[in-house]
């Protein structure tokens, strides 16, 4: 099942909330839609539901044109960020609504709420009331209803938005589980990029009502086309440089050029580089394509690594993630002279 | 210390004071006619109001009160949801237009009944005032905004998802207004019926314009009471004042216990 | 960007315009029965009023029996709303922060007059301070105080069907209002009184009013319960609508019309003047 968007348009009032929007879903595949609130993400969403008109542009689902078509009509599950389970039922009866829309014959309908009642691991707990279960649980059981007339495709809002962070994980994990072994195409809206790095097969990143840029969760990390994905995706260093011939000049410094950034040759570009690919070294140390040596301005611990904020001579600050064993074994402190060097650096297009 | 004891004495004069003044302005009263149903004992009071004239009175009540609930419970609930879910110009007039029925007095109501169905009315033609029907049009009238009043928030407070989800599951409007938003709005519904109910069985000035009061024809229970009065019958006025009240009271005391019971059994 | 998820967050909430047929089927009947059930009725009072031009119309408001009705309702109205906002506030304020016995009957008790009718609460004053009674015999010697068939009678009957606006009005606001608030009030000093002054009663001063204000445009119209106790005197104890009432039924329409929007107009004023206070509040 496809979903396919054609220059999608979503008017309110004079603002365009979703801007002549094109994108297509593979079969089978778990889309994530990442922005920041008011980026257009959810309106987008609603759209491909039928719960908002589309005021320009057709939507496609397994290329029939449901673009006109009522939300009843168009097969799709929905997920709503606040749940929306139906209170004055019990968790079986919300799952069973869309099978008595159906008309299912009672017997089956029991088997198929069943059904669904252990696949989200619930089995006990059909005679619940909504407010008697956790937001986890009812999460749950709002994607059992959602599947149980088994849709075409599912679409979520911000699922996992109103979750503790450790049920939010778990949850997460459930639902790729339960997504992959069914098999269902789904789209997910989310302003986590964490969630969508752990989730998507591919990312759309959607930004004033327009798709940014697409690709899987590591080309949008490492190959961001964007200067905005990169910022939004993960913590970046930006450096100003030119491309000439086969090097990057930062300043007086000369960096190898990157593969397939010709095109960039002779312009003003701009320098992406990750704190993970920083290294930082006692000065004195050789470092791989160094960036000269500074003095380290703060060390913050990160869990698993230290955030170290170097100010190299020319006055750029650069951040760092450098391991815990690291830092011990080169005795990196606060105020310490340091080398600085980069493992992988992006090239993008200059912003100004 | 001295403050708490203070706070304390306080306390007993406002309670005091709340409790006597309630006492004076509404059981006082409510003794004095509780008390005049048995000074002739209770035999007198059945014979006047069983006599054909207060239960010609009665029924025409009864049927404008049933008749009133139905149509204000249907056009209540279908009212608020528009106001609720729909934005269109205008809607803030019609919202304020919701509640003016409460303070109209119920003789302006008549009078209007009167200036347009009226033997020199504008739609003289269509032979309504001086009918049932007349009391019938103005007692929903005067009743309009209760079932309206009690829904709106509840509808306002009801998340639309619910909706949503129930249509993106194939549910059609009309099962989604039976099976989601219905059994949300119930109670409101409930309560707003009981209010109803009783403004209409208690309807007397919209009605006695509108009417005409004639009797055995368009006199209603609280135009007989005024009539008793009038004909200085006081057992019957007395009598019919005492059901009517006692009526209106059980009315809303059983639907007040239901939708108790209602709250309870969907939590 | 803020603004923009703003948008789209109201674009979200906001009721949604439908496309289909049927939601504006539905839209249509409503607005349709909204406007001839009850635009049209203010609209026949105000045109039917100034039917005879300004002049009639000032002829008939300005007959002393009409001048007369309007100033003893408008004064009587006055009088109740007084007493109703202090003792429905006291009302309010005792059975939210108190604890006795009877309390849950009082409380129930509260929203009898919205279910007695008004004529019945007529005849039980009547029967409670009517000429024959020992109550109306001791108030009349002693304090030479007539209730019934005069204005203190007719200010009781108001007090007794809008008892519940005022209380119901607060009642909610004082439950909701955070106990910290005034604990945080204690705290710094504050007295008992001191903290009702400064901290709740500014909270709940908006609910008092509109409470008073729709008993006062609620008193304005009443009649059953008037009709009985106030004895109908002209110059003395004739309301508006009572004085409408007359007119009506002796056929008088220009008269009855020119009182009416006088009587309609003040009651408009108040519930729209109350309608803004509440929506300003809740944007301001």
């Amino acid at each position: 099942m496809s979903i396919v968007l054609e220059r999608v348009t979503k008017i309110y009032g004079t603002e365009q909330v979703v801007r002549d929007l094109s994108l297509t879903i593979e079969p089978g595949e778990l889309f994530v839609l990442l922005g920041a609130s008011g980026s257009g993400k959810s309106t987008l969403l609603r759209m491909i539901a039928g719960l908002a008109a589309t005021d320009r542009g057709s939507i496609y689902l397994n290329e029939r044109d449901v673009t006109h078509l009522p939300p009843q009509k168009r097969g799709v599950g929905f997920v709503f960020q606040n749940y929306s389970l139906f209170q004055h039922l019990t968790a079986a009866q919300n799952i069973a609504f869309g099978l008595d829309v159906k008309r299912m014959p009672r017997r089956e309908k029991k088997q198929r709420v069943q059904e669904l009642l252990e696949l989200i691991e619930l089995p006990e707990h059909g005679n619940r009331r909504p407010a008697q279960l956790s937001g986890g649980q009812q999460q749950r059981v709002a994607l059992a209803r959602a599947l149980a007339p088994k849709p075409d495709v599912l679409l979520l809002d911000e699922p996992f938005g109103a979750l503790d962070v450790n049920i939010r994980t778990q949850l997460r994990r459930k639902l790729r589980q339960i997504q992959q072994q069914l098999g269902i195409t789904a789209i997910l809206v989310t302003h986590d990029q964490e969630e969508a790095f752990e989730l998507a097969d591919r990312i759309g990143v959607i930004e004033q009502g327009e798709l940014l840029e697409v690709g899987t969760p590591v080309q949008l990390y490492r190959h961001p086309k964007e200067a905005f994905t990169a910022n939004f995706i993960g913590q970046a260093n930006w450096l100003s440089a030119q491309r000439n011939g086969r090097c990057v000049y930062v300043d007086h410094l000369q960096l190898p050029a990157p593969e397939n950034t010709d095109h960039l040759s002779g312009h003003d570009v701009d320098l992406l580089i990750r704190p993970e690919s920083v290294v930082v070294l006692p000065a004195g140390y050789d470092v791989q394509n160094p960036l000269g040596q500074g003095i380290v301005e703060q060390i913050e611990f990160a869990g698993t690594h230290e955030r170290v904020t170097v100010r190299l001579e020319n006055g750029t600050r650069i951040q760092a993630m450098v391991s815990l064993v690291d830092i011990h074994e080169y005795n990196i402190q606060h105020q310490s002279r340091v080398v600085v060097g980069v493992r992988d650096y992006h090239l993008l297009p200059c912003r100004a | 210390m001295a403050e708490k004891r203070a706070t304390h004495w306080t306390a007993l004069v406002l309670i005091v004071l709340v409790v006597a003044y309630a006492g004076i302005l509404l059981i006082a009263p409510i003794t004095a006619i509780v008390q005049q149903a048995f000074v002739d004992g209770i035999q007198p009071m059945l014979d006047s109001i069983t006599a054909p004239d207060a239960r010609e009175a009665l029924r025409l009540t009864a049927i404008i009160a049933l008749a009133t609930a139905a149509i204000n419970t249907v056009m209540g609930i279908l009212v608020a949801w528009v106001l609720v879910r729909y934005r269109f110009p205008g809607r803030c007039f019609i919202d304020g237009l919701v509640d003016l029925p409460f303070v109209m007095s119920p003789v302006i109501v008549g009078y209007v009944v009167i200036v347009l169905f009226g033997r020199e009315g504008w739609f003289a033609g269509l032979s309504i005032a001086f009918t049932p029907r007349a009391m019938l049009l103005v007692t929903v009238f005067v009743s309009l905004p209760f079932v309206v009043r009690e829904v709106m928030p509840v509808l306002r407070a009801m998340p639309p998802e619910q909706e949503e989800a129930a249509y993106t599951l194939g549910a059609s409007r009309l099962l989604t207004f039976r099976r989601i938003i219905l059994p949300t709005i119930r109670p409101a519904v409930i309560y707003g019926l009981v209010l109803t109910l009783a403004r209409a069985l208690g309807e007397f000035g919209a009605a006695a314009v509108a009417g005409g009061g004639v009797q055995g024809y368009t006199e209603n229970a609280t135009i007989y009471i005024f009539r008793s009065i009038h004909d200085r019958n006081d057992t019957g006025a007395y009598s019919m004042a005492i059901l009517l009240g006692v009526i209106s009271v059980a009315v809303l005391l059983s639907m007040n216990i239901l939708k108790q019971v209602q709250s309870r059994r969907s939590q | 960007m803020q603004n923009a998820a703003r948008l789209e967050q109201e674009a979200v909430n906001a009721p949604r315009p439908q496309l289909d047929l049927s939601g504006w089927g539905l839209r249509g009947t409503a607005i349709v029965y909204l406007l001839v059930m009850i635009a049209l009725p203010v609209f026949v009072v105000f045109s039917s009023g100034l039917q005879a031009g300004l002049s009639g119309f000032w002829d008939n408001v300005s007959h002393p029996h009409a001048v007369s009705a309007l100033r003893v309702t408008l004064v009587t109205a006055a009088i109740m709303t007084v007493i109703n906002v202090v003792m429905g506030t006291l009302t309010a304020y005792v059975l939210v922060t108190y604890r006795f016995p009877g309390k849950n009957v009082l409380d129930a008790l509260i929203d009898l007059p919205f279910a007695i009718p008004t004529l019945v609460t007529g005849i039980m004053l009547v029967l409670l301070y009517g000429p024959q009674t020992a109550l109306a015999g001791f108030l009349q010697d002693r304090f030479d105080v007539r209730v019934l068939y005069a204005r203190p009678g007719i200010v009781l009957a108001l007090l007794f069907i809008c008892y519940p606006f005022v209380i119901r009005a607060v009642q909610p606001v004082l439950v909701q209002l955070d106990e910290r608030q005034p604990e945080a009030a204690y705290t710094l000093g504050a007295s008992g009184w001191y903290t009702f002054r400064r901290i709740v009663f500014p909270a709940i001063r908006p609910a008092m009013l509109s409470g008073g204000m729709l008993g006062f445009a609620r008193a304005l119209g009443e009649f059953g319960a008037i009709v009985i106790v106030a004895g109908n005197i002209p110059l003395r104890t004739q309301t508006a609508p009572v004085y409408i009432y007359g007119k009506v039924e002796a056929g008088n329409m220009p008269a009855a019309s020119a009182v009416s929007v006088v009587l309609l107009g003040v009651a408009l004023i108040v519930t729209l003047g109350v309608d803004w206070m509440q929506r300003s509040r809740q944007h301001g």
